[in-house]
């Protein structure tokens, strides 16, 4: 087989896995595909990035397009939360230059760990007995469970917050180029009462904002490699496909400590990233 | 009101959302069959006439980001479509929230273009 195809069929599967997970979590997956192309294929860690990109993009819109049809996304709520995003991630990819990103990683690192436990002790959401008779902001929502048959009502809560929340998710994907929907989901569930599922969506919806101002630059300094991100998008678009299939029939249960592995996952790249920034390896 | 259906905006936003999966998919597809047929082709265009001109004449990198392109290009448009059916549903507040978040990305990917320039 020729090397080109070779290297096809092997970022193919690792794509679709990224997206795949991406839309079960509402995450953009780049955890699974930058280790994968930069360690199995080999590939500057740039190159990755600029891939990885790309994918959020993808995994974004093809699970917000089946999100959105199943009504599970708050359109509203993640337009909201974007203009904080979006700003946080303008500011964040303008003083990057200024400021060790060792350090950062570490913070990042103890951020993913308050939101991973306050993810896994859950809380109680607004169920549907509950009759919501205020909505100033416009920002409840509610959705058909696929995988309960019920219809979940809830109502946003401490907006101020929650926009405060996705600021600095946006402020560390522009300073990091990560930590989008893993610090996103988080926010949306244990600090503005979102039910999980609906964050998930709700996340999956906005992290391809964030991503495509990140791409365009990418784009513009001819990062984006052809012959990586075909193979990475097409796996994504299929992968992520699938994941929404498959989220819809899970308890929320089995996502929330999906989710809070990830979260740990994260918090130890984050911190090996950040220890081999100071010269510090472990291998 | 318990829940406001936006089914008008739900509708403009899923619209845009599953035209880019199926459109860039399609693209990317065919782009890499070009590519895996004959590898190592030229030096891929990146400007959007180079890329159509590039598209045109089967050249595989071209192709491929053509797709790149239309998946990119999907998020932004679908900021535009859902600032558009907030305001045929007179949600001006949300509207404006549109704006702001596409004025944010615009003035971001500005710098970034001018940064990638420089």
């Amino acid at each position: 087989m020729q090397p080109e195809l070779v290297q096809f069929l092997i970022i193919l599967p690792l794509a679709a896995s990224a997206g795949f997970f991406g839309a079960l979590f509402g995450l953009g997956g780049g955890i699974i595909l930058i280790p994968a192309i930069t360690l199995l294929l080999g590939y500057p860690v740039k190159d990755a990035v600029a891939a990885s990109a790309i994918s959020v993009i993808a995994t974004s819109t093809a699970a917000a397009s089946a999100y959105v049809a199943e009504r599970i996304v708050n359109v509203r709520l993640g337009m909201t939360l974007e203009l904080a995003t979006t700003t946080g991630a303008l500011v964040g990819s303008l003083v990057a230059v200024y400021i060790a990103p060792q350090f950062l990683y570490f913070i990042f690192s103890a951020v993913l760990v308050y939101a991973g436990i306050s993810m896994a002790r859950g809380r109680r959401t607004v169920s549907d007995e509950t009759v919501i008779d205020l909505d100033r902001a416009g920002l409840n929502g509610s959705y058909t469970d696929p995988a309960t048959g019920r219809n979940v009502i809830y109502e946003v809560k401490k907006l101020p917050l929650g926009m405060f929340g996705s600021s600095i998710a946006g402020l560390m994907s522009g300073l990091l180029g990560v930590g989008g929907g893993i610090i996103k989901v988080p926010v949306m569930n244990s600090v503005m009462g979102v039910p999980l599922k609906a964050a998930i969506a709700t996340s999956n919806f906005t992290i391809g904002v964030t991503a495509a101002t990140a791409a365009a630059v990418y784009w513009s300094h001819g990062m984006i490699k052809p012959e990586i991100a075909a193979p990475s998008a097409i796996g994504v678009l299929i992968g992520a496909r699938l994941g929404t299939r498959v989220a819809g029939k899970l308890r929320s249960k089995v996502l929330r400590y999906g989710f809070v592995i990830f979260v740990a996952i994260t918090a130890v790249q984050m911190v090996l990233k950040g220890l081999s920034m100071m010269g510090v390896s472990l291998w | 009101m318990v829940s406001r259906s936006g089914s008008g905006v739900d509708r403009w936003v899923g619209a845009v959302l599953a035209t880019g999966v199926v459109l860039s998919l399609a693209i990317l597809i065919w782009g890499a069959v070009l590519y895996l047929l004959n590898p190592g082709a030229a030096e891929a265009p990146r400007t959007v006439l180079g890329i159509f001109r590039g598209a045109v004449e089967l050249n595989s990198t071209a192709t491929i980001n053509l797709g790149l392109l239309v998946l990119l290009s999907t998020p932004v448009v679908r900021i535009i479509a859902a600032g558009i059916a907030f305001t045929l549903e007179r949600s001006y507040k949300f509207a404006l929230i549109s704006l702001g978040v596409l004025s944010i990305l615009t003035i971001s990917i500005m710098i970034g273009y001018i940064s990638g320039r420089s």
